[in-house]
């Protein structure tokens, strides 16, 4: 458990550490999305509404690190026909829809060095974020146990009983409280020397050949019923 | 040789016809449950339907990752405690406790524009533990009309079972009852079978004591895809593909035992010990849309397409009868069957799911500083009747078609269509935000008898600000469902009436970059 909160602290402070609304307002999401742009926090004493210019970006980049952004400027990125239907926003825009009608495509982020790496290392390809989480199928294999349908039937008997009859003198009576409630029917139980309290299933009919019954002592049968050799059980001692 | 496999496979399928199958509860492990979520979420009811913004929005309706211009990375760890009662007769048991970890909502959006300042696509990699298995229940009380006992009776006699076929074909139920004397056969004066009677003494003024212990573990967890795109800032369009993997163990001990001292009678104990593994995975896919109105309302409506999943089934059962003077003390497992198949293969389609949800939220503006708050609330339709099973893969036994069949006609009459309400609402003094959220998922079963729902109350804190955002989350669950330890045909049934409180802490921990 400790290691469990451990490794989750280590991995919230790695992730703050890479934030870019460090020194900015932190978007709630479900209120208002803004298009990605940091905007020192102090700028929101007075609410602005916000202004996209990929032109903008590109100044200010080229001011703070101008050999780094100078490559930008050259026809071919500005006139690039990939992006010439629409290129400033291409430019800025690390979702360009390209290639994907969802507007969403990790390929081209991955290949464009022009897109995702001037705010955050995040948005490159390095950024574990960027999990990919691949599925498989596990392997298995078809068994042959098979399908029971008495089970089902049961759940078509909606007579509940929940309560005990109450005690009389030490045991229970058979008077049932509640009328309505249904007991047990024993007329399944017929003219046999046991128990009268031990339940009983007769056959609905008794056209089946069980010519190799042998009530009460050990029943060794393994031929006939099994495709693999049969069970047995074990004798019974004093009856 | 290969003729001898496939004779030996169609021996075996029809020798063993009757062994343990899927059960219409199966149906609901992956269907009846309130999915987990972010802290955020949770903590307003889970009525993510139409709001938005928050990347639990890939389990109720993708449209609202649509709501994300932004990137953030989320992770969601929380701990969670079960206290369960239970009332068998009116025999009451507290106190059973069961806790552990579970994995929220944890994953990544990425949100972009397109080419004008108010259109914008999404992308979201999540996973999720949607719902937790972990479990613990228990209870007990005396009966003094039935026994487990009875269901082997009942099955052995529908059957027309003969010695031989009770000795063999009923690995994991009936054999295991004839083989440890918990059960024997009847014989009319010629000494032909007629029928099975139990050693167990219960009714005509006796009683047994049944005690019951089930142990869940694991969870439905689901990897998700979820794109969505908004147009205008005012509709919003989203769809998932989700991947979810189910992992379920259960371990059941279930016993009866003569609660008086007499010796003499033939039966001080019976006990049987299952052990159940049940693991599968699946496909499905979430469409949603949400519509900004004027006035900060939104409107979204989802609809969750059913799960198409393959479960691997592996079951091991063991029983230990005592019947003193009878036969003593005898135990059987399964694995001592030699045909004994404890390994089966099976698909299910879990039921869809609509949604309509609608919220309002106070103030739309980008200074956060102005937002103040939301209210939201969903209405979910689910239609538990409509899960489905059938054979796995290319195996087209006739017998195994039929019980399935079987299986989704009781599915059909056993469980209905059910609404579940979520709501919730947000009071924010940016950083921080108050929340405070509820639920109510229906009962499932078409039976009125059946009291079953589950209730959710949760409140939760908020902090966002220097670019991440931490939430905290306290959710309390009120569960109320029924357990059938045994079930007969021609008895009445009996069942425990259970009590599950589950606490679920919540910590949301997310950055955006």
């Amino acid at each position: 458990m400790k290691k469990n909160i451990i490794y989750f602290i280590c991995v919230a402070l790695f992730l703050t550490s890479c934030s870019t609304y460090r020194s900015s307002q932190t978007p709630d999401d479900v209120y208002y999305s803004p298009a990605k742009k940091v905007v020192p926090a102090d700028q929101y004493d007075e609410y602005q509404s916000y202004t996209s210019s990929s032109d903008d970006d590109y100044l200010r980049m080229k001011v703070a690190d101008h050999y780094r952004w100078s490559n930008l400027d050259d026809f071919d990125y500005w006139y690039d026909s990939r992006y010439y239907y629409n290129n400033y926003y291409s430019y800025y825009n690390p979702w360009n829809t390209y290639y994907s009608p969802w507007g969403v495509s990790l390929a081209y982020n991955f290949y464009n060095p022009y897109t995702s790496f001037w705010y955050s290392p995040w948005n490159s390809v390095y950024c574990p974020a960027y999990t990919v989480v691949y599925y498989k199928n596990p392997s298995v294999y078809y068994g042959t146990r098979t399908a029971n349908s008495y089970h089902l039937s049961t759940y078509s008997n909606h007579n509940y009983n929940n309560t005990n009859m109450p005690m009389r003198n030490g045991s229970r009576s058979n008077v049932y409280i509640n009328g309505n409630s249904s007991r047990r029917n024993d007329n399944y139980i017929i003219n046999q020397n046991r128990n009268n309290s031990n339940p009983v299933r007769l056959f609905n009919n008794n056209n089946n050949s069980n010519s190799n019954f042998n009530s009460g002592s050990s029943h060794n049968m393994s031929s006939g019923g099994s495709s693999g050799g049969g069970m047995s059980r074990a004798p019974r001692g004093g009856h | 040789m290969f003729i001898r496999k496939v004779l030996l496979l169609i021996i075996g399928v029809a020798l063993f016809g009757v062994g343990f199958s899927q059960t219409p509860e199966d149906a609901l492990k992956n269907a009846w449950f309130i999915p987990n979520g972010t802290a955020r979420s949770i903590s307003i009811g889970g009525a993510m339907g139409s709001l938005g913004g928050d990347i639990s929005s890939v389990y109720t309706n993708p449209a609202g990752l649509g709501m994300y211009k932004t990137r953030e990375v989320v992770l969601t760890p929380s701990f969670l405690t079960n206290n369960n009662k239970a009332d068998f007769r009116g025999t009451n048991t507290s106190g059973i406790n069961k806790s552990g970890f579970q994995l929220g909502t944890a994953g990544v959006v990425i949100g972009g524009k397109i080419n004008q300042a108010n259109n914008s696509t999404a992308f979201a990699i999540t996973i999720n533990q949607l719902a937790s298995y972990n479990n613990h229940f228990h209870y007990s009380g005396l009966n003094d009309t039935t026994s487990y006992s009875e269901q082997y009776l009942e099955e052995l006699t529908k059957d027309n079972a003969n010695v031989n076929a009770a000795l063999n074909n009923y690995p994991f139920s009936s054999s295991l009852a004839f083989i440890t004397y918990l059960i024997d056969s009847v014989a009319d004066g010629n000494g032909s079978l007629i029928g099975y009677r139990s050693l167990v003494p219960v009714g005509n003024g006796n009683s047994v004591r049944q005690e019951y212990d089930e142990i869940n573990k694991g969870g439905l967890y689901e990897v998700s895809f979820g794109f969505a795109s908004n147009e205008m800032d005012k509709l919003y369009l989203g769809a998932s593909i989700n991947l979810p993997l189910s992992f379920y163990t259960q371990d059941i001990n279930y016993r009866e035992n003569d609660p008086t001292d007499n010796t003499n009678n033939n039966f001080d104990y019976s006990e049987l010990t299952q052990h159940h593994t049940l693991n599968g995975a699946g496909l499905n896919a979430r469409l949603g849309l949400i519509y900004n109105l004027q006035n900060s309302l939104r409107l979204g409506l989802a609809i969750h397409t059913p799960s198409l999943m393959t479960f691997t089934d592996n079951l091991d059962v063991s029983m230990t009868t005592n019947t003193e003077n009878y036969a003593g003390t005898q135990t059987v497992k399964s694995s001592d069957f030699p045909d004994a198949a404890s390994q089966t293969r099976y698909n299910e389609t879990t039921p869809y799911r609509i949604i309509a949800s609608a919220s309002y939220v106070l103030h739309e503006v980008e200074n956060v500083k102005m937002q103040k708050g939301f209210i939201a609330g969903d209405i979910e339709f689910v239609n538990y009747r409509g899960s489905r099973f059938s054979a796995e893969g290319d195996n087209n036994d006739g017998s195994l078609t039929d019980y399935y069949n079987s299986l989704n006609d009781v599915i059909k009459s056993y469980y209905k269509g059910a609404f579940n309400f979520r709501l919730g609402g947000e009071l924010k003094f940016s950083p921080f935000a108050i929340r405070l959220g509820g639920a109510y998922y229906g009962s499932p079963y078409k039976d009125k008898n059946l009291k079953a729902n589950r209730i959710l109350a949760a409140g939760g804190l908020g902090y966002r600000n220097q670019g991440f955002f931490i939430d905290l989350t306290i959710a309390e669950t009120f569960n109320k469902d029924v357990n059938f330890p045994y079930r007969l045909t021609d008895e009445p049934n009996t069942f425990a009436q259970l009590k599950n409180s589950r606490t679920n802490v919540l910590l949301t921990f997310g950055v955006k970059f």
